[in-house]
């Protein structure tokens, strides 16, 4: 199993959300690179590098730094957040991404979202946010009328390789994860997921590790790690199985 | 020094980086003359088979590199830079590659899926009779290293397979002759197992 450290970036610096509010913004460190390196240094297998400003406004805003922490970890980095056209996708890749996650784009052409998971393949990941079992998008602003479970079985059919999946009304509150939903997603698609949201103590991954088997493949941790409340290479054990 | 072999592609900024965290300096070059002073060279792994070859023939590069291997030179290919050592590959039509080492490269089954992408095990071939690779020292048998291929080589001297890997079935994922050390996954991109690689093969450069 892997653990997955998230870095959010907002207006260059690294800060969590709580339940992906914009007004609810707690700045971790100004310098996410140093974060990223940090984070590798303490045996993380690979990142989640979130452009929150992306995601919001639609468009790549902090790629510059996220092209310093490829340059800077030696770890796969998968990231994410206002990629709206294939060009950007393209761009990321050759920036040395290991994956690039794909959101809104997916919700708003499902043409484009079949070339990108056939050109792509591996590396691109279909990231569906759910809020309350429906799936949001741009920066979880807007909550669609799609029900996640749905969306995720389409998004299979046009061929992602790979889901992740994000309980918004979790993440960044440190109760949990939503076993149940997880779960039942868990059971509806064939293709590896790694989840998110609200993932708070080794206990929370110690349940997510049962979940292996039905195909859970990572789990990626924010806040948690920022406030301490899980120390990365426990965590790191702890799903390694040592 | 070391020199990262620049065959204008990709990102060889890591690999570069990757070894400064281990404390060697690395030159990153296409100039034919600073690759015949290098004391170890590293063929990074970027790009299609067809281009990196076309691109080493264009600059020149590619006598300088056989010529290396031959008087002994630590040589370290990594992905594609281990692809290109090899007769051919079928990738992209059939493309004749530096043929250092006999064997070629082939796409993997349609059976699984590519590329071949993420941590995987590698797994050294036991023999009681065979010394330890010096760049896998110090690092444990079925340890996870990080993988992006769609192609794999397929070795005539199975003497030279230093460790397997599965997908699908078995491929290898290190081969090793004297001064010539390939690698299929990325050490840059692998976190500790990695870098004590890329210290391993830093070491070799002083010798």
């Amino acid at each position: 199993m892997l653990i997955i450290p998230a870095i959010d970036i907002k207006e260059g610096r690294c800060v969590r959300l709580t339940e992906g509010k914009f007004e609810d913004v707690e700045i971790f460190s100004d310098d996410p690179v140093a974060v990223a390196v940090k984070w590798a240094n303490k045996g993380a297998m690979m990142l989640h590098v979130v452009d929150l400003d992306g995601a919001r406004y639609g468009k790549l805003t902090n790629s510059s730094l996220l092209e310093k922490i490829i340059k800077k970890v030696n770890i796969p980095i998968q990231t994410g957040g206002g990629i709206r056209k294939y060009e950007e996708v393209e761009r990321l890749i050759n920036l040395g991404a290991s994956r690039v996650i794909l959101g809104t784009i997916l919700w708003k052409d499902k043409s484009l979202a079949k070339r990108l998971f056939k050109d792509f393949s591996e590396k691109v990941i279909a990231g569906i946010d759910a809020r309350e079992g429906y799936v949001a998008i741009e920066g979880w602003q807007n909550i669609t009328s799609v029900d996640a479970l749905d969306f995720a079985k389409e998004m299979e059919r046009l061929g992602a390789r790979r889901i992740i999946y994000t309980d918004i009304k979790r993440d960044g509150t440190l109760i949990g994860p939503n076993m149940d939903n997880l779960e039942k997603m868990l059971k509806n698609v064939n293709i590896p997921l790694i989840c998110s949201g609200g993932i708070t103590s080794l206990d929370d991954i110690e349940k997510l590790k049962r979940l292996e088997g039905l195909g859970l493949e990572g789990i990626i941790i924010g806040k948690a790690l920022y406030k301490g409340r899980i120390i990365l290479e426990e965590a790191l054990k702890l799903a390694q199985g040592k | 020094m070391i020199v990262i072999v620049d065959y204008g592609m990709g990102n060889l900024k890591s690999v570069q980086n990757a070894f400064a965290k281990v404390g060697y300096k690395t030159l990153i070059t296409d100039n034919p003359n600073l690759i015949k002073k290098a004391s170890a060279l590293v063929l990074p792994g970027v790009g299609a088979f067809r281009d990196a070859i076309k691109s080493l023939k264009d600059k020149k590069i590619d006598k300088e590199l056989i010529k290396a291997i031959r008087i002994g030179k630590p040589f370290l290919g990594i992905c594609l830079g281990m692809q290109l050592l090899f007769g051919f590959s079928e990738e992209g039509g059939l493309f004749k590659g530096l043929n250092i080492i006999p064997g070629r490269v082939k796409r993997f089954s349609s059976l699984v899926k590519c590329p071949h992408l993420g941590w995987n095990k590698v797994k050294f071939i036991h023999n009681s009779n065979r010394n330890i690779n010096p760049i896998f020292e110090g690092v444990l048998d079925e340890s996870y290293f990080y993988f992006v291929h769609s192609y794999y080589c397929e070795v005539d001297n199975q003497k030279i397979i230093y460790s397997t890997t599965d997908y699908g079935s078995a491929f290898p994922s290190s081969i090793w002759k004297d001064n010539l050390f390939g690698v299929q996954f990325h050490p840059e991109k692998s976190s500790t197992s990695g870098l004590k690689i890329l210290k391993n093969f830093g070491e070799l450069s002083k010798c």
